[in-house]
């Protein structure tokens, strides 16, 4: 069931009604309502997979409750071996085996051997990735005393499977988000009102902004040669939109989804492409996933103490971790290494933490010297993103060879229609710079706007919604429309 | 478009009134019909495949209600809506197989830009879960509030087509094969089973109303009729849906006698309606009979 569908439109309203009918009654049946919800939710992806889910679930939660009791630290690092062995072994097994095993018989082929190993038709659940990582924080927190585990296994199911972050995140923590399901929510209107704005401003940024970009980006980086190196550049930039808009899109819904219900989410993006350098910028993309990989995995490695060569190492497996984490595919792991590249001067210069208030605070426009700042970090994430987007690391090189040709300098030869999508980026980019300093880019940027002239406002982003949203039917013989 | 922005800015909104097929002329004319011999239905093949006048010649009043694209999923709205008024005595059907592989949202959006808005057509247009069908819908009945939706473009019809009382369209433009834009493209038809199951239901109205029907395949281009792959299968299974006549394997026309590679001229469609009323009506009459080659 995806949160632009209307299956979605039916479910949201239901539970919701039901949710808060209960709200006088007893806390546990709230949260079990939630509880069946989200498993429902998930079962429309594949039922198969529900089993997978209660599984790790019911692993993380027993092991939470062993560490905690256990006596001896040895035990408590047993169970915990154990439980992070499981989860990422399951992760490991459904997302990354036929990869390991590609590359293994690619190594062996260059070797002069010639394996044949048989690949598995292996269906990656969905949300694994994301629910996994819940499920550890979890346990590693109980294991370094953060937080006392949870004994009411009804809240700890909630916790790792509550429908808006199941299958995009954000990565929830369980000191920040089982606390507020243990407690009674109580309804509140400017919240709930709060809650439907920001999932009309992620319906539009996936909708009207990824959706379309990702009709460009499609054709240009699937054909490739056919286009001018100019060409070839809109289509990196087409596709940097594409991952933005689609990215924190479904996060703006499912924080404002989860407001609806009395819950606040963590803040996954806060305007990084308003970033003035690759630090800034990994502070504010994919929050939940950089500050995961920072508590569980950067500092335990010794973060930044030690010297230069420690900080080198522990970056670049941190960026290359994270990249394999968003895919099985090497193209994932040049994309964090690449970052890690760019990140490393400042970390090693210890200028990784000169800008972090949001761009022009308090200002309407950037000064020259920022204006240039974000072009720049915008240039070398659009550049990295290449190879995110493409097949094969061959291709994404071929693809910035490609570029830098004489044709860069032509005119790109994309359709009229295509103008469209520029407008509609322009229009996404001035809302977005107007509201940066707010939690989402339209929370408040209307506010001074009288009522009714904001309901048209939100009325005619609906309208942008209805107007450019992608359709699936047969094409037009006659092509008089 | 033009009343917000250029048709390219409004990806969801395809309100064209007029337009290629004439079909506003044609709604407009059958609200005034009344018990007809024959009823031409179907796609832009029998508007552009059926002359009435050549029908008229022979002593058959008639009336044709093709539209562009249309799909067993319009034929089956409109015939609901004009088969009691018209009250024909035979129907023809063309049932262009390509057509039937189509999800009918064209036809729709023209359909609806064409017809007052009352709760039929909205009830037809929820069929279509698609956007596109319904933000035409909305401003369609907007347009009609207004009182300004009797404005109708043409710009992008053909100067060579006129339209014709009866609901036909003529045109004598030729067409040749050996052009270079025009290729053979070797495909497989796959009419989709909602077309085909909608084909039944539209089957069943005529036998319950014991009005005889006919399904045709009007005659294509050689070219394009060739490069379909699987043109038996296909015929075998609209046979199994009543009397069927595959005019592909009855007539080979000249590409001469064509537009383009799929519609008639009018020196086309005055071999093909000679042919058809030689063959098809002696079936129609008497149901029993077999096909004459």
């Amino acid at each position: 069931m995806l949160f632009n569908s209307i299956q979605f439109i039916i479910f949201l309203p239901v539970i919701f009604t039901i949710y808060w009918l209960l709200n006088k009654k007893e806390l546990r049946l709230q949260n079990m309502v939630l509880l069946i919800a989200s498993y429902y939710f998930y079962s429309c992806w594949d039922w198969r997979f529900v089993f997978l889910l209660a599984f790790s679930t019911l692993l993380d939660y027993y092991s939470g409750i062993i560490i905690y009791k256990s006596e001896t630290k040895k035990a408590k690092k047993i169970w915990l071996f154990i439980s992070v062995f499981i989860n990422l072994g399951f992760l490991a097994y459904f997302k990354y085996y036929n990869f390991f095993i590609n590359s293994f018989a690619e190594l062996l082929q260059n070797l002069g051997f010639n394996p044949n190993f048989a690949l598995l038709n292996i269906v990656l659940p969905v949300g694994i990735s994301f629910y996994t990582f819940h499920g550890l924080s979890y346990v590693i927190d109980i294991y370094y005393n953060r937080i006392k585990p949870t004994t009411n296994w009804i809240n700890y199911f909630l916790f790792v499977s509550f429908f808006p972050l199941l299958v995009a995140g954000p990565i929830e923590r369980a000191t920040h988000l089982l606390p507020q399901i243990e407690k009674r929510r109580n309804f509140s209107y400017s919240k709930s009102i709060d809650g439907l704005k920001q999932i009309l401003w992620g319906l539009f940024k996936k909708i009207v902004i990824a959706d379309n970009c990702a009709q460009y980006a499609d054709i240009i980086f699937n054909d490739s040669h056919a286009y001018s190196g100019s060409t070839l550049v809109l289509g990196a930039l087409f596709f940097a939109f594409q991952i933005y808009g689609d990215f924190s899109g479904y996060s703006d819904i499912a924080l404002g989804t989860a407001r609806l219900f009395g819950f606040e989410l963590l803040k996954n993006f806060n305007f990084p492409y308003f970033s003035r350098d690759i630090a800034e910028f990994w502070r504010r993309w994919h929050i939940s996933l950089s500050s995961w990989f920072k508590d569980y995995l950067y500092i335990p490695l010794g973060g930044s103490q030690g010297g230069n060569w420690m900080k080198i190492r522990n970056t670049f497996i941190i960026f290359i971790v994270s990249g394999f984490w968003h895919g099985a595919n090497w193209t994932f792991i040049v994309w964090g290494a690449l970052n890690a590249f760019f990140i490393i001067p400042s970390i090693i210069l210890k200028s990784n933490r000169n800008n972090i208030d949001i761009v022009a605070k308090g200002k309407l426009l950037p000064s020259l010297k920022e204006f240039f700042q974000i072009i720049l970090t915008f240039s070398l994430t659009c550049f990295a993103w290449i190879f995110f987007r493409a097949d094969s690391v061959h291709n994404a090189i071929s693809f910035i060879g490609d570029i830098f040709s004489r044709s860069l300098f032509r005119f790109p030869q994309l359709p009229k229609a295509s103008l469209l999508i520029i407008l509609l980026i322009v229009f996404f980019i001035i809302i977005e710079w107007l509201g940066r300093e707010q939690n989402y880019a339209i929370e408040k940027i209307f506010i001074k706007f009288p009522r009714p002239v904001r309901w048209v406002i939100y009325s005619g982003l609906l309208f942008l919604i209805g107007i450019y949203m992608q359709t699936t039917e047969t094409g037009f013989i006659y092509f008089q429309f | 478009m033009g009343e917000f922005a250029p048709s390219f800015l409004i990806k969801n909104l395809v309100y064209k009134k007029g337009g290629i097929g004439f079909m506003d002329k044609r709604l407009e004319e059958v609200n005034k019909k009344k018990n007809i011999d024959i009823l031409f239905i179907g796609s832009s093949h029998v508007y552009r495949g059926f002359d009435p006048r050549i029908f008229a010649k022979q002593g058959y009043s008639s009336f044709n209600l093709g539209s562009s694209a249309q799909t067993p999923i319009e034929t089956k709205f409109l015939l609901d809506k004009y088969v009691t008024t018209l009250n024909p005595k035979f129907v023809i059907i063309d049932v262009y197989p390509s057509i039937l592989s189509n999800d009918g949202t064209e036809s729709a959006l023209d359909l609806i830009s064409n017809s007052k808005i009352d709760s039929e057509i909205i009830k037809f247009a929820l069929e279509f879960k698609n956007i596109k069908v319904y933000n035409t819908l909305i401003f369609a009945y907007y347009k009609q509030l207004l009182g300004n939706s009797k404005k109708n473009s043409y710009k992008k019809t053909p100067k060579t087509d006129h339209y014709i009382t009866g609901g036909f369209v003529e045109s004598f433009k030729k067409y040749s094969s050996n052009s270079k834009s025009n290729k053979a493209v070797y495909e497989k038809l796959q009419p989709s089973q909602k077309q085909l199951q909608k084909l039944d239901e539209i089957i069943n109205i005529f036998n319950n109303r014991n009005i005889k029907f006919l399904l045709v395949q009007s005659p294509i281009s050689q070219l394009k009729y060739n490069s379909f792959k699987n043109n038996s299968s296909v015929d075998s299974v609209l046979h199994k849906k009543g009397p069927y006549i595959n005019f592909n394997e009855v007539l080979k026309l000249n590409d001469s006698l064509f537009i383009d590679d799929h519609h008639l001229n009018q020196h086309g469609v005055a071999v093909y309606n000679e042919k058809f009323i030689k063959l098809a009506m002696d079936i129609l009459t008497y149901p029993s009979q077999k096909v004459k080659k």
